[in-house]
């Protein structure tokens, strides 16, 4: 400060010197001459988000059993990358959905904290079904809870957020950076089956889409979507070709099978630890860091419905997915090129999406529902659960914002959503993006349910009911819009 | 039905019963029925990082505060289990728990697994690089000594991490508990010298100490200094470790222990569990025991390491860049423990014990002239001592605690083993003498075990002088040593029985 004031008062000549040296700086930042002078960094970090013992694990139907046993911790993985100019900020946390409260005090945090702006910090949920719940704990699930403090373990999950980004802001050091796609199709099957008669749903309807119809059932006709075989990963070294970490994307629910009182981060930790012993990454300092993101497998999980039932031994089948993924990343990451520089961006908007509202009629039926005596056989086994679920909604604003967010990671388009997004959108949004290569992480920023497309909302289906699904039936056109206008405003 | 029957005639003759239960009693002592038993082992570690921000304990106030988490903390637990008795021995990360963080968690343990407080034995490693979870994270005043104030103000409510960490110790024990499995185990020890050294030496001309007088020995005192004439005891170079194997020979855990203060060098700001996790890590590569479901766990507890560290004063100075001299100490003691580890017998089964005693120690004073000398002390401007403020205020904050306090004093047996604990600093030649007096065929003493009171030098070192005996920083009676070491000893006899 001192030095500008003394600066100005040498009069005319300093003044006119100072603003043309102004001009150039101002020329010389949005130069890609100067930019690529500048060195590219990269930082990982893993934060432990494990939860106490007795903390009720979420994923399933029912009363939420007390955890007994942790097979092995959660994370709160952290990539960040640094071109010189900005920063952006990957976390990806072992949990089934987190609601865009605990991650938007996290990102405060981290601002208070590091200054990073909360539109260049991306953070999501990997969808576990093996721990405990961040958006609040029984009735609060699933309910509107914006404005309720928060509970003792979405404060320690901000926390470790937080502390995860400032260790990896630490771990910063100068990197290359590059990036690929394979193809892992064998492990993805479209969950939502077309069936030959139509069946009841909890709101006494009828769908002609089942969701997990069971294996075998011979009333299948054909899926109702497709999958995206594709798993996409960034991967950044050190300038000496020390892995740092790969941030992967795959469009896969999740692969469990775990004892129900076990805290695990399922697939997606066993990939991160695969893909660290097949590079030859372990016992580094700083340790590298494998993540598994999420995709958009809103309705794409690891059951072939059409082929006879296997039987795995706990923690067998997420063995056998996250090797198999983690071979084909090995396979391309062996092939990829990498950069000493690339420029990166970010953008984000808030989406103003209605929010989907029982009506009178449906309002009713679940007042109809809820006062069945127990002794009554259900319409459908989960109508009281859909009819709570239906009051529920009831409760929620008429609208809801949530946030869009991209990032360009040179010529690499990611897109966030917070929604279970399904994969024939992300592959719509694959095929549409402006960049050669892109990818969307789904569960990001929030978590507002499921987000089918208008024509899968016709089929109906677990993922279009009413709970389930919390916004307007066009959502999904209205995201892939804005997120295709926020990659073209990043775009190179 | 048929024992049914035969059951009531007994039922019918009062003698004939007391007899039976007399047989049953025999039958449970004798090692032929215990044989029969299964012998089960199971560990885990639990994560104890705290988070970023918090004061890092193990230097001088101000504490440096967390600014990056190196690597984590855990407590790192091992169960045995030989079909009756069931022994707990935790181990955690952290520079000196208090008495009353272990007592919270041994009480929720007990409530959620019914084993009982005698039958654990939780110690820390003092890692230097750790989130203090004594009284006082936060001191109010940043010149006010953080160690003094642990059984002074006993009870008092646990703070948030010292809360966590109760709650993580907790769940490690049921995770070990879950993962128990039938397991063979053995033990054995080898020697690493190299790397202790005492840190107290006898000097050729006294020096002065803060409280103002003159003392033989000095801590630390610098690497080749002219002044130094020879150590002022001796180092104990033996690394004991006790390891179990599942039947099928995959490795479960190994418990080690050998007599090292810590090996840190970690920058300013760093989380660290220094060179206690290396080790831990170490051991498991050489064992090839990474990757296992369930994974093995390998521990690193604190031996009678008061005045032993490892640095060796009679130099030449050596510079180690961060986290490289951890790393050479911890895997020369790992390297040695393996070589002994292949070479040991393991048992299909053995006996487990543990008794414990609560001691009532004297707690030392300041007495009306090192009062009077505090009180001035703290006023002058110009002190003759660098340290002279720190410990005036620390000789005041001794008049807040009790005249007396309870330490828990314990041992267990493991078959041919016999463990100690002691919730001290122990010194090095305290722990030599356990180890010679033993009743049992090898044994080790744990420190920091139970709680944490300071160091306990011997009551020859207390004529010495020297930081470790100084006012608050040993805090019990002179003769404590000798009173805890004939406590050990009578306890390894009743538990060996």
């Amino acid at each position: 400060m001192q030095r500008i004031i003394k600066f100005y008062a040498y009069g005319h000549y300093l003044r006119l010197l100072t603003l043309i040296l102004g001009f150039i700086l101002i020329l010389s930042f949005d130069s890609r001459l100067y930019a690529q002078n500048a060195t590219f960094r990269a930082g990982a970090s893993t934060s432990n988000i494990t939860p106490p013992l007795g903390s009720g694990l979420v994923g399933n139907f029912g009363i939420p059993p007390p955890a007994n046993y942790v097979h092995d911790e959660l994370h709160a993985r952290s990539l960040v990358l640094d071109d010189g100019t900005t920063k952006l900020v990957f976390v990806v946390v072992d949990n089934v959905g987190i609601i865009r409260e605990v991650f938007d005090e996290a990102k405060r945090l981290i601002f208070e904290e590091t200054k990073i702006p909360a539109a260049q910090i991306l953070m999501s949920s990997d969808h576990t079904h093996s721990a405990s719940s961040a958006s609040g704990l029984g009735n609060l699930r699933g309910g509107w809870n914006a404005g309720m403090p928060l509970d003792d373990y979405q404060r320690f999950l901000v926390r470790r957020i937080a502390d995860g980004v400032r260790i990896a802001l630490n771990n910063l050091e100068p990197a290359r950076v590059g990036w690929g796609a394979g193809n892992v199709p064998q492990h993805l099957f479209n969950r939502r089956w077309k069936m030959k008669n139509p069946v009841v749903n909890p709101f006494g309807k009828m769908d002609q889409v089942l969701m997990n119809p069971g294996i075998g059932n011979p009333d299948l006709l054909a899926p109702a979507g497709p999958t995206d075989p594709q798993v996409s990963f960034i991967s950044v070294q050190s300038l000496k070709g020390r892995p740092i970490g790969i941030l992967a994307n795959y469009s896969l629910h999740y692969v469990g099978g775990v004892p129900k009182d076990h805290i695990s981060a399922d697939y997606f930790a066993v990939f991160a630890n695969r893909i660290q012993e097949l590079i030859k990454a372990e016992g580094q300092d700083p340790p590298f860091v494998g993540i598994m993101s999420n995709g958009t497998s809103g309705d794409v999980n690891n059951i072939n419905f059409g082929a006879t039932a296997e039987k795995h031994e706990p923690y067998a089948k997420m063995r056998i997915v996250a090797n198999d993924v983690a071979n084909e990343v090995l396979r391309v990451y062996q092939t990829i090129q990498y950069k000493d520089w690339v420029p990166l961006r970010a953008a984000q908007s808030e989406l103003n999406l209605k929010v989907r509202k029982p009506d009178s009629e449906m309002l009713a039926y679940a007042q109809k529902v809820l006062s069945k005596p127990e002794s009554e056989t259900p319409v459908h086994r989960l109508e009281k659960t859909y009819a709570e679920r239906t009051i529920q909604m009831n409760k929620w604003p008429d609208n809801v914002n949530v946030l869009m967010q991209t990032f360009r990671i040179g010529e690499l388009g990611v897109a966030a959503i917070p929604f279970e997004v399904f994969t024939e959108i992300g592959l719509e949004i694959k095929a549409k993006s402006p960049f050669r290569s892109s990818f969307t992480i789904e569960l990001a920023n929030g978590s507002y349910g499921y987000l089918p497309s208008p024509e899968q909302h016709e089929l109906g289906g677990y993922e279009s009911w009413l709970g389930t699904n919390k916004v307007e039936k066009e959502a999904s056109r209205k995201i892939v819009t804005e997120i295709l206008n926020l990659f073209n405003q990043v775009k190179p | 039905m048929k024992r049914a029957f035969n059951f009531q005639k007994i039922m019918d003759c009062l003698f004939q019963l007391r007899l039976l239960s007399g047989i049953i009693i025999l039958l449970f002592q004798f090692p032929s029925f215990a044989q029969q038993a299964v012998f089960r082992a199971g560990a885990s570690t639990a994560n104890i990082s705290p988070s970023l921000g918090e004061g890092i304990a193990g230097g001088w106030m101000p504490l440096p505060l967390a600014t990056h988490i190196h690597d984590e903390l855990h407590a790192r637990t091992l169960v045995l289990d030989d079909g009756k008795v069931r022994l707990v021995i935790m181990v955690v990360d952290n520079v000196e728990l208090p008495r009353e963080v272990f007592d919270a968690a041994k009480k929720l343990i007990t409530e959620e697994t019914s084993i009982p407080k005698e039958r654990m034995m939780m110690s820390s490693t003092h890692t230097h690089s750790s989130t203090w979870a004594g009284h006082e994270i936060n001191p109010p005043e940043p010149s006010m000594s953080i160690r003094t104030n642990s059984a002074g103000k006993y009870p008092k409510p646990l703070d948030d991490y010292q809360r966590f960490v109760v709650r993580r110790m907790a769940d490690g024990v049921r995770i070990a508990l879950n993962n128990l499995e039938p397991a063979r185990i053995g033990w054995g020890a080898g020697t690493v010298p190299q790397h202790v050294f005492n840190r107290r030496w006898k000097l050729k001309s006294p020096v002065s100490n803060p409280f103002g007088v003159s003392e033989k020995v000095q801590m630390n005192p610098g690497i080749a200094n002219p002044n130094l004439l020879e150590p002022a005891g001796p180092t104990d170079p033996q690394v004991s470790f006790l390891s179990v194997q599942s039947l099928k020979g995959k490795p479960i855990a190994i418990l080690a222990n050998y007599s090292l203060h810590y090996v840190g060098g970690v920058p300013k700001g760093h989380i660290s569990a220094d060179y206690f996790a290396v080790f831990a890590d170490r051991l498991q590569e050489l064992l090839k025991a990474n990757r296992q479901d369930t994974p093995f766990v390998g521990i690193m507890s604190n031996g009678t390491e008061g005045d032993t560290n490892n640095i060796d004063f009679r130099g030449p100075v050596a510079q180690y860049p961060p986290y490289e001299k951890m790393k050479l100490v911890a895997n020369d003691v790992a390297q040695e423990v393996f070589r002994v580890y292949q070479n040991i017998g393991y048992k299909e089964w053995v006996p487990l014990g543990a008794a414990q005693m609560e001691l009532t120690l004297n707690v030392r004073k300041p007495d009306l002239q090192l009062q009077s000398w505090a009180g001035k002390a703290i006023q002058r401007v110009k002190p003759d001592h660098p340290m002279e403020k720190v410990f005036a205020e620390r000789t005041i904050q001794m008049k807040e605690w009790p005249e007396k306090i309870d330490v828990i004093i314990q041992t267990f047996k493991v078959g041919d083993l016999g463990i100690a604990g002691i919730p001290f600093e122990v010194f090095a030649e305290t722990g030599l003498e356990i180890k010679a007096k033993s009743p049992f065929e090898k044994s080790f003493t744990i420190g920091l075990a139970n709680g944490g009171y300071g160091y306990l030098p011997t009551p020859e070192q207390h004529q010495m002088g020297g930081y470790e005996t100084w006012m608050s920083v040993n805090k019990v009676e002179k003769e404590a040593s000798r009173k805890i070491v004939t406590e050990i000893l009578k306890l390894f006899t009743q538990v060996k029985r």
